[in-house]
């Protein structure tokens, strides 16, 4: 979901006053706030310059943190000598843990 | 024991055993009881075995580390998960048994239990201790049997 509304309440502005401001049709700014209807990239730009911030931070998919796990947070053994990790052995470790997660998560 | 008696006992256990490509690892697991496995890393299912039961030591004994954990830690934790991969799949009786029948050596344990020759030492190694015992107690029987003193013996009645 966009942070439109959100960045308009923080301004103070009504639906009527921000679609003026931007020369929009009520009826638009409603349907982009909702997420009913995406903006196109000019009014986004648009938008965002109005409101002084990034696309990004107002359009952007905010980043799923429970997905982010770091190396040294993971327990787990392997079979064989005992030495250091190398960088691929590393991510299998990430990439099988972030699977599990995910998989998890789906249940 | 059989790699598909060795699926059973994970699964018992509620352990899930995932078949995966890795980009390095043949097989890591992790105490939430995950296994990941590349088979395509396996030579056969002999050592795929054996690694199978090394993992389940791990999760088993909850031995676990991490890449911070230093050197000496991790190796006891290696060495819990051999010792129960041991007793999974080559438990003591079993191996007593087979070295009264005359299989005494690395290579003909890992015939008889289907295991890996490396596995087999690790198993006479583990077990060195109880398999000497066992021997001085046989050359002390067969001593006292010589001069005419009976003695009873619950190991090598057992044939």
């Amino acid at each position: 979901m966009n942070r439109i509304r959100e960045q308009r309440r923080k301004m103070g502005l009504t639906q009527v006053e921000l679609s003026k401001a931007l020369n929009l049709s009520q009826g638009a700014l409603s349907g982009y706030e909702t997420g009913r209807y995406d903006p196109d990239v000019d009014t986004m730009q648009r938008m965002a310059d109005f409101f002084n911030v990034s696309l990004d931070e107002l359009f952007g998919v905010p980043k799923d943190n429970s997905n982010i796990v770091e190396i040294s947070d993971v327990d787990f053994a392997l079979s064989g000598e005992i030495r250091d990790l190398t960088d691929d052995e590393k991510q299998d470790i990430l990439d099988y843990v972030r699977f599990k997660k995910a998989q998890k998560a789906r249940q | 024991m059989t790699l598909h008696q060795l699926y059973e006992r994970a699964y018992q256990e509620h352990i899930e055993i995932d078949e995966v490509h890795m980009r390095e690892l043949k097989a890591v697991s992790f105490p939430e009881g995950w296994i990941a496995i590349d088979r395509r890393r396996f030579m056969d299912e002999t050592e795929l075995k054996c690694i199978l039961a090394h993992e389940i030591g791990h999760i088993e004994t909850g031995s676990f580390y991490n890449v911070l954990t230093p050197f000496e830690i991790r190796e006891r934790c290696e060495h819990k998960a051999n010792k129960r991969a041991v007793h999974i799949l080559m438990p003591l009786d079993e191996v007593r048994r087979a070295f009264r029948r005359g299989y005494r050596t690395a290579w003909a344990l890992a015939e008889v239990f289907d295991v890996t020759q490396e596995f087999a030492e690790m198993a006479m190694d583990i077990y060195q201790g109880d398999l000497i015992a066992d021997s001085e107690q046989e050359q002390l029987y067969a001593v006292l049997s010589r001069v005419g003193l009976k003695v009873s013996n619950g190991h090598s009645k057992q044939k």
